[in-house]
């Protein structure tokens, strides 16, 4: 699963995101569903600017310490969710 | 038409419908009902409604721009229909995004019951003006698409005759029609508010449980809402996004009740409205 950190991602472009109270809210244009984030995915979410996921574990462990591993466990879960319901993507597909 | 058939003339989200009801008691009572919604324009309202019979039994019909569209047994029926008719119309010329909900107001704040038809929004929504709260709707939150603001639609409020029965209507209790009847936010011992409102709070309803009020993530209110929108010219996506607006900065809450009027009392406990005035 880890794997995954590799990959950089972005949001999709049929995945529109609103930001109420901390916690993102995703309406995905392409299955008319709506996702609402926990705090954790939000954090993870608001970093998914085309950096790799390792990139974003880096960040989230410097600003809110925390165990390394742990937190790339949790990134790679939720990127793979994420990706798995086509609300991130690669921002440079070939 | 005669000449002296009574016109009546309303907006409700800002469509003007004229309404001619020919048989004299049936005017009375429909202009009661409409009291807070009624206009005095000299603008031509596009939509006429117009309502004859009544002289034998099982006569009544009620037409839309000189198309008859009902035929109804009794004045209560015609009547059910009429708001019926009127409630379609409305909604479908509505600009903006409409979200089954039931709609009651406490200063600015709106306070959207959202639910499907028969979820008992309306029972709710009485519930609330009786104990106080200004009637907004029992039918739908309406958003603008530009402001995101609630705009009223206080149409009569549609109890059933068990809806009576909870709320203690012991002169609509045995009412023998077995459809809906229509009452005012007056017969209720409340009020109409008029004015645009931002969306304050949002409650997600259940009955059939225990009385409790849990707070609930902003956030998780939007699929809720999303999923109960039914009227809107818009994309989907742009209905989520005026959705997303008006929730920011608006609570959310569980509510979890048996009896309308004690969910009504613990709402009004909770989100801190003053007793009405004695």
């Amino acid at each position: 699963m880890l794997q995954i950190l590799e990959r950089r991602v972005v949001a999709a472009p049929g995945a529109l995101a609103r930001e109420i109270d901390g916690n993102f809210t995703i309406y995905d244009k392409q299955n008319d569903s709506v996702m609402v984030l926990n705090d954790t995915a939000s954090a993870i979410w608001r970093l998914c600017d085309g950096r790799a996921g390792s990139a974003i574990a880096e960040e989230l462990t410097s600003r809110f310490g925390g165990t390394p591993s742990e937190i790339e466990r949790d990134v790679a879960s939720v990127l793979e969710q994420l990706i798995q319901r086509g609300l991130l993507v690669d921002p440079d597909p070939s | 038409m005669s000449p002296k058939a009574p016109v009546l003339d309303v907006e409700l989200l800002g469509t003007l419908i004229r309404t001619i009801a020919h048989d004299p008691e049936l005017a009375r009572h429909l202009r009661h009902l409409l009291e807070d919604v009624r206009v005095a324009t000299n603008e031509a309202p596009g939509e006429t409604f117009e309502i004859t019979g009544g002289r034998a039994q099982g006569d009544w019909v009620l037409s839309h721009n000189e198309r008859g569209i009902l035929q109804a047994p009794s004045r209560a029926s015609l009547v059910e229909g009429f708001f019926s008719a009127l409630n379609e119309l409305v909604l479908d010329e509505f600009s903006g995004v409409a979200i089954h909900a039931g709609v009651v107001a406490r200063g600015r704040r709106a306070i959207a019951i959202p639910g499907r038809s028969g979820a008992g929004k309306s029972t709710l929504a009485a519930a609330c003006v009786a104990a106080g709260f200004a009637y907004v709707s029992d039918e739908a939150l309406c958003l603008d698409r530009d402001t995101a603001d609630v705009i009223p639609y206080p149409r009569p409020l549609m109890l059933s005759v068990a809806s009576a029965r909870v709320l203690g209507i012991g002169e609509h209790s045995s009412n023998p029609h077995p459809g809906k009847f229509a009452l005012t936010p007056a017969d209720l011992g409340g009020r109409t508010n008029s004015l645009p409102l931002h969306l304050g709070d949002v409650v997600l309803a259940t009955r059939g449980k225990a009385l409790s009020l849990e707070p609930e993530p902003p956030a998780e209110l939007i699929p809720e809402l999303l999923e109960r929108c039914f009227a809107g010219r818009d994309s989907r996506a742009a209905s989520f996004e005026l959705i997303a607006r008006a929730a920011e900065g608006s609570r959310g809450w569980r509510l979890d009740y048996i009896d309308a009027i004690d969910a009504a009392a613990l709402l009004r406990r909770t989100l801190q409205l003053s007793p009405p005035a004695s």
